[in-house]
């Protein structure tokens, strides 16, 4: 008699409803392994959210500590992590060529790893600094190639870390009348551009095939 | 200053009790003193002291807003 009056009122629910028992009908027809796979999936992204807050609220925390008042805003670029800073007080935050911002970033990746061992990567940026330091780079490489081929003579780009070396390097790449090379030793090296001395041969043998 | 340095040198190391961080202000310089637990100096130190100098580095940021100058002295 029970079931009945259930199996009544679940009529009477679907005829004025559709549209949420259209809902129930789509859920209740998933494997289960799927319905297990959205768990985790919400699970995951769950967990994700409680990193990216955490990570985000140590570098308020860090400002706060400075003195700076200044907004982070978090998001992801694919698997990382990305803390913008706006706000930043007069270039105090990036330093001299970005070393403050540098430094901010290490710290970060360190207090993050620590914690949660997952071999993702926190990036901060400021006031749009990496972006318009790659293309600074970019102009500078492309300017000082321009001076190695007029005089044919190598000359020193200057000094910069792996990441803004990597950006000169790529940068001229594809110029087949220049060479790029890193020189010393440590964590900073000189950058070379150079006239290329001649044609590669593995180059030219490709231009004939 | 002090606080700046308690606060990342806790969110490093695994023993955040064993922090302590003391600060001596002289007129234009002021002198931070960092002691952690033993096995933590590692984690404050870092791979060839990068940790430390990032920590030296945004110590002089936050310095220069104050037209001060800060040393950190991480006590082994």
């Amino acid at each position: 008699m029970e079931r009945n009056e259930k199996d009544h009122r679940e009529d009477y629910d679907q005829e004025v409803e559709s549209e949420r028992t259209d809902l129930f009908a789509v859920e209740s027809a998933e494997e289960p392994e799927m319905k297990n796979e959205k768990i985790l999936e919400e699970y995951d992204k769950k967990r994700r959210e409680g990193k990216i807050e955490y990570i985000q609220s140590i570098l308020e925390g860090i400002l706060f500590r400075m003195g700076v008042d200044a907004k982070v805003m978090a998001g992801e670029a694919g698997e990382d992590i990305r803390l913008e800073i706006s706000g930043d007080s007069g270039g105090l935050l990036i330093g001299k060529h970005g070393r403050t911002l540098d430094a901010l970033q290490y710290i970060l990746n360190r207090i993050y790893q620590k914690r949660f061992e997952d071999g993702e990567k926190v990036f901060v940026d400021a006031e749009n600094y990496r972006k318009r330091r790659v293309e600074a780079l970019e102009n500078l490489a492309l300017r000082l190639g321009e001076k190695v081929k007029r005089r044919k003579r190598s000359l020193v780009a200057g000094v910069f870390n792996s990441r803004d070396r990597r950006i000169i390097h790529m940068t001229l790449k594809g110029d087949g009348l220049l060479e790029t090379m890193s020189m010393g030793e440590g964590f900073y090296k000189k950058l070379v551009i150079r006239p290329r001395a001649r044609v590669n041969r593995n180059e030219e043998r490709e231009v004939t095939e | 200053m002090k606080e700046l340095i308690e606060y990342i040198a806790k969110a490093l190391v695994d023993n955040p009790d064993q922090v302590r961080v003391s600060e001596i202000e002289g007129e234009k310089t002021s002198v931070i003193e960092l002691n952690v637990a033993k096995e933590d100096l590692g984690k404050v130190i870092g791979k060839q002291g990068r940790t430390a100098k990032a920590m030296r580095t945004i110590l002089s940021a936050a310095s220069t807003k104050l037209r001060k100058h800060s040393v950190l002295e991480i006590i082994e």
